[in-house]
């Protein structure tokens, strides 16, 4: 079944990766089969595009605490509600006042070759600051925060590795910094530099990652209450045990 | 045909992305329809699925009682795949109950002579009303910012030329039940659409380049990877 499902060549981004840490099927189902969410609302991905979009615009146009400009980017977007704008307010206040280079919205890609397999993994990082010999990796968050440090946490783990390669180009240290945005996350967790020890460990955890997707056959599921209580197919997952109905709106409606 | 007879192709894709693709990619997909890798293709499984039974009921209602054959349950995906299915399958009944219409096949793709070149890709499900009058039907079978966007509204003109001079285009969701519609005059609207075309073709040859691999978002589903000199490098 794998060697028709999985690319030649496996592509790894922070989020699929977590789901196949979290659950072989939740990665199969959402990275291999594409099934769409079954039991999360639609409008819930909007809102953090939406926040993107919008922090994106403010940087490219000045500075995150300049009222008139944050203004434009909210009135451009149609997205001047005040939850908007406390996102970009709380982002204000992490954001760094000084710095040499900015990137926002950057696609960064890295490929693992040998030893076997090889894969692919690519991250969208929402923002990139350089000050004080420091590469900056910016991640917004719109959700709820996880009570687990960066440097345990699988998406970053894949981001850390991307981005390794351009801190090593260019001389920096590398650091990662998850923002939560929403008011009900009271802290972020602690920012984390990994250092040679760590990526080489993120590099042999990938790897065998990889090579676990391919040897496997029946992409069963981790079947927990607590996992599939979460779960965003935990409607039609065949190893659910969580019963759910389907939140897909043309459920609801009645048939003529 | 074989890949050396080929006219050079433009998909969607490619015209909606052409300035900010990677070049090599761009280069190789305008080219070619081959993959020199293989990517996991079992995501358009079922959207696919859906929209050729569709089309299979609306053929099959000239001559039976279609409702017995309207989506029948697969016995060949997944459970996941096939919740997914019959929801989509429901989506498509719920809203288009209409089953009195002619299938037109307006096939994969047009040949557009005098600049040498051919739309690739499938634009909806033509069809024929009792009245008369012609429907071009899109489904969407997962959520989407919008139902269509003006890129996509020019390559349907463009791809509905051959066909009639007047239809209406329905984009739904079959997820979500949203649903836009639009009065289409090819007539009226071809010029705008060529002359559209001609603009996007001159990016797509002015940036597509074999020997300018850019690394990014594009790699993600590129089929060049393992021959790209740049994602090598980036081991």
């Amino acid at each position: 079944m794998s060697r028709s499902l999985l690319p030649q060549i496996v592509r790894l981004t922070p989020s699929n990766y977590s789901d196949f840490l979290w659950c072989p099927r939740l990665f199969y189902i959402g990275s291999l089969l594409s099934v769409p969410p079954s039991d999360t609302p639609f409008r819930s991905a909007d809102q953090g595009l939406l926040v993107h979009d919008v922090l994106e615009r403010v940087h490219t146009n000045g500075s995150c605490r300049d009222n008139a400009n944050v203004q434009t980017a909210l009135a451009h977007f149609d997205a001047d509600t005040p939850q908007m704008r406390g996102f970009v307010e709380r982002h204000a206040n992490r954001c760094p006042q000084e710095f040499e280079r900015e990137a926002h919205e950057v696609d960064r890609v890295r490929f693992h070759r040998e030893p076997p397999p090889m894969f692919l993994a690519t991250a969208r990082i929402d923002a990139v600051w350089i000050h004080d010999g420091v590469l900056d990796v910016r991640d917004y968050k719109t959700g709820a925060g996880r009570e687990q440090s960066l440097s345990e946490d699988p998406r970053a783990k894949v981001q850390a590795w991307v981005m390794a390669r351009d801190a090593l180009r260019t001389g920096l240290r590398l650091q990662l910094r998850y923002e939560y945005l929403q008011p009900e996350t009271d802290d972020d967790p602690e920012p984390w530099e990994p250092d040679d020890d760590d990526l080489a460990q993120i590099d042999d955890e990938l790897r065998r990652a990889v090579a676990s997707m391919w040897a496997e056959e029946a992409w069963r599921g981790v079947s927990e209450a607590d996992a599939c209580g979460k779960c965003r197919y935990r409607s039609i997952c065949r190893d659910s045990v969580a019963p759910a109905e389907a939140q897909w709106p043309v459920l609801s409606e009645a048939e003529l | 045909m074989d890949d050396e007879e080929e006219l050079p192709r433009l998909t969607l894709g490619l015209l909606r992305r052409a300035d900010t693709m990677c070049p090599q990619r761009l280069a190789h997909e305008h080219a070619s329809s081959r993959k020199p890798s293989r990517l996991g293709d079992a995501g358009f499984e079922v959207a696919n699925r859906v929209t050729e039974d569709a089309i299979l009921w609306h053929k099959g209602a000239v001559e039976a009682d279609s409702a017995a054959i309207a989506f029948p349950a697969p016995t060949d995906l997944g459970p996941e795949q096939c919740a997914y299915y019959e929801a989509l399958g429901r989506g498509y009944r719920i809203s288009f109950p209409e089953r009195d219409v002619v299938v037109d096949d307006l096939g994969w793709s047009t040949d557009i002579d005098d600049l040498g070149v051919r739309l690739v890709g499938r634009v909806g499900i033509g069809l024929r009303h009792a009245d008369g009058h012609h429907e071009l039907r899109v489904v969407r079978t997962a959520p989407q910012r919008s139902l269509i966007d003006d890129v996509e509204l020019q390559f349907t003109v463009l791809r509905a030329t051959a066909w009639v001079d007047t239809f209406t285009l329905t984009v739904t969701n079959l997820l979500t039940l949203e649903s836009v519609s639009y009065d289409i005059d090819v007539r009226e609207r071809l010029a705008d659409a060529r002359a559209w075309l001609e603009e996007r073709l001159a990016v797509v040859q002015a940036r597509a380049d074999r020997q300018r691999p850019i690394l990014g978002a594009d790699c993600r589903h590129c089929t060049c990877i393992p021959s790209c000199k740049k994602a090598r490098a980036s081991a």
